[in-house]
């Protein structure tokens, strides 16, 4: 699995999932398909490699759980709007396409 | 004073490196009472120097009243030995012009056996002349000097022996300032007018004048008031020499530039100081985090301490109200978080201090370092670019 591929993976996840929480097997399951990336890692994915890690050490608290999901979808939300959008060549708006990022189209 | 032991020992008192998360020693404790033990000794000392103060400002304000006292004596004494004289006084503001001399005071000076009388000038020219033409004409031998001060004053002097001369002489209808001398040039026309009242006024003053004449101890002091006198001088006396002692007292203190006060305040400033280092050492790594962490805070003033003996962390955010907003933040990190309001007894602001446990401050820090600067912080990144 490639960067890119996680992030479509991810995002679909977050999609069906509807999640507003984390708990401690989505974490589980975020960082296993994060290991199965075969390249070298990207800024976002080791960065959230880092913090599954680190919510790892905490045992999953929900409160650190919680406090962290916000910024994970976010990122990914810039990363597919400033990154992965740009690679194609499409004829929707960069505001169409955040709203189907989002979930809202 | 402190024996050199304890001034070496103080010297010591530095603000050395921490290692923050280092448990709290034995030697830690023997360090921290010994300097307790030493700012007990220094406050001692410090109270025994503000005793000292105190007692020498109660001398200077004791030497003070003594000051009060004998000036009120010397009052009393010349109130007797120069009473003030009316007569001299009410004569002469008729017979000079009031456009160029102003107030008229007059006094006997028993002791001198003269009377002196102090005339306010209006102009600084001619008037010495005047006068000294004016009361040649009386034939008594008067001393005129003048003193230029706010005011120019001239102080006439004579004999008491020719006092009633010079009141039969000024009481005389034909002495007249004006008529002799130099009256002003507007006033020629009225002159024969004037000469009339002026001689119409010296004599019904003649009869006003008689009652405020003084009796026989006009001149010379009576036996009681060579007693009240000889009293008031030996009381003056008393005070001189209490007044003296004070005094050198006092000055000895002030000429005092080195007391040790401000030497003890330092060594006590200098040892709390650095016993805050040993129990409360400031977590400079932390505070440049939680700066990092809050950048809307710019007002606030972020201070963390850690509690080594209580094996705390001590965090304070001054003035911050937000206490709702950093709570979330660290409970995100740490169990066990106290956190409550705190108000600047002086500055009447809000501020927000945090209790957390020692053992939680690298995940902590940690939790702290994961959290993206910004929304943008990973779309620089050149794997993803690829992507």
């Amino acid at each position: 699995m490639t960067n890119q591929l996680f992030c479509y993976w991810l995002q679909g996840y977050f999609e069906i999932s509807r999640t507003a929480t984390l708990n401690a097997k989505q974490a589980c399951l975020i960082e296993k398909k994060l290991r199965s990336i075969t390249e070298e890692l990207g800024s976002f994915t080791n960065w959230l490699l880092q913090v599954l890690e680190y919510l790892k050490r905490l045992q999953y608290r929900p409160e650190t759980m919680n406090f962290f999901l916000p910024f994970i979808k976010r990122s990914l939300s810039t990363i597919f709007l400033h990154v992965i959008d740009n690679s194609y060549n499409t004829e929707k708006s960069h505001a169409e396409l955040k709203a189907i990022h989002d979930g809202m189209a | 004073m402190f024996g050199t032991s304890l001034i070496t020992s103080i010297s010591s008192a530095e603000i050395k490196h921490i290692e923050i998360t280092q448990d709290w020693s034995a030697a830690d404790e023997e360090q921290l009472m010994q300097w307790n033990l030493q700012i007990a000794e220094l406050k001692k000392e410090l109270e025994k120097e503000d005793e000292i103060a105190s007692k020498d400002i109660d001398d200077i304000n004791k030497s003070m009243d003594i000051e009060r006292q004998i000036w009120e004596l010397e009052e009393e004494i010349t109130k007797i030995t120069c009473p003030k004289e009316a007569v001299i006084s009410s004569l002469l503001s008729k017979k000079l012009p009031r456009n160029m001399f102003g107030h008229i005071d007059s006094h006997i000076n028993k002791i001198k056996n003269k009377t002196i009388i102090n005339i306010t000038s209006m102009e600084d020219t001619s008037h010495k002349i005047r006068l000294n033409d004016f009361f040649a004409s009386s034939g008594i031998p008067i001393d005129i000097t003048t003193k230029v001060d706010n005011d120019i004053i001239d102080i006439l002097s004579f004999s008491n022996h020719r006092y009633k001369d010079l009141v039969s002489w000024l009481k005389n209808p034909s002495t007249q300032f004006i008529k002799k001398f130099y009256p002003p040039l507007k006033f020629w026309g009225m002159l024969p007018t004037l000469i009339k009242k002026d001689v119409e006024d010296d004599q019904s003053n003649l009869r006003e004048d008689d009652s405020k004449e003084h009796k026989d101890n006009l001149f010379a002091l009576t036996h009681s008031e060579h007693q009240i006198i000889a009293l008031f001088s030996e009381k003056i006396k008393d005070l001189e020499t209490q007044y003296n002692k004070l005094v050198d007292q006092t000055s000895s203190f002030l000429s005092k530039n080195d007391r040790p006060r401000a030497r003890l305040q330092q060594q006590i400033t200098q040892i709390q100081k650095a016993k805050k280092n040993l129990e409360l050492p400031e977590d400079k790594e932390m505070t440049k985090s939680l700066n990092a962490l809050f950048p809307q805070f710019h007002d606030t003033s972020i201070t963390v301490n850690i509690a080594r003996k209580e094996k705390k962390i001590l965090i304070s955010f001054f003035p911050c109200e937000d206490l709702e907003g950093i709570k979330k933040v660290f409970d995100a990190f740490c169990s066990d978080v106290t956190i409550k309001y705190k108000n600047h007894k002086s500055l009447h602001n809000k501020g927000v201090s945090l209790k957390i446990n020692l053992n939680q401050r690298e995940q902590l820090l940690h939790g702290i370092s994961l959290i993206p600067s910004s929304e943008v912080a990973f779309i620089d990144a050149p794997s993803m670019a690829k992507c």
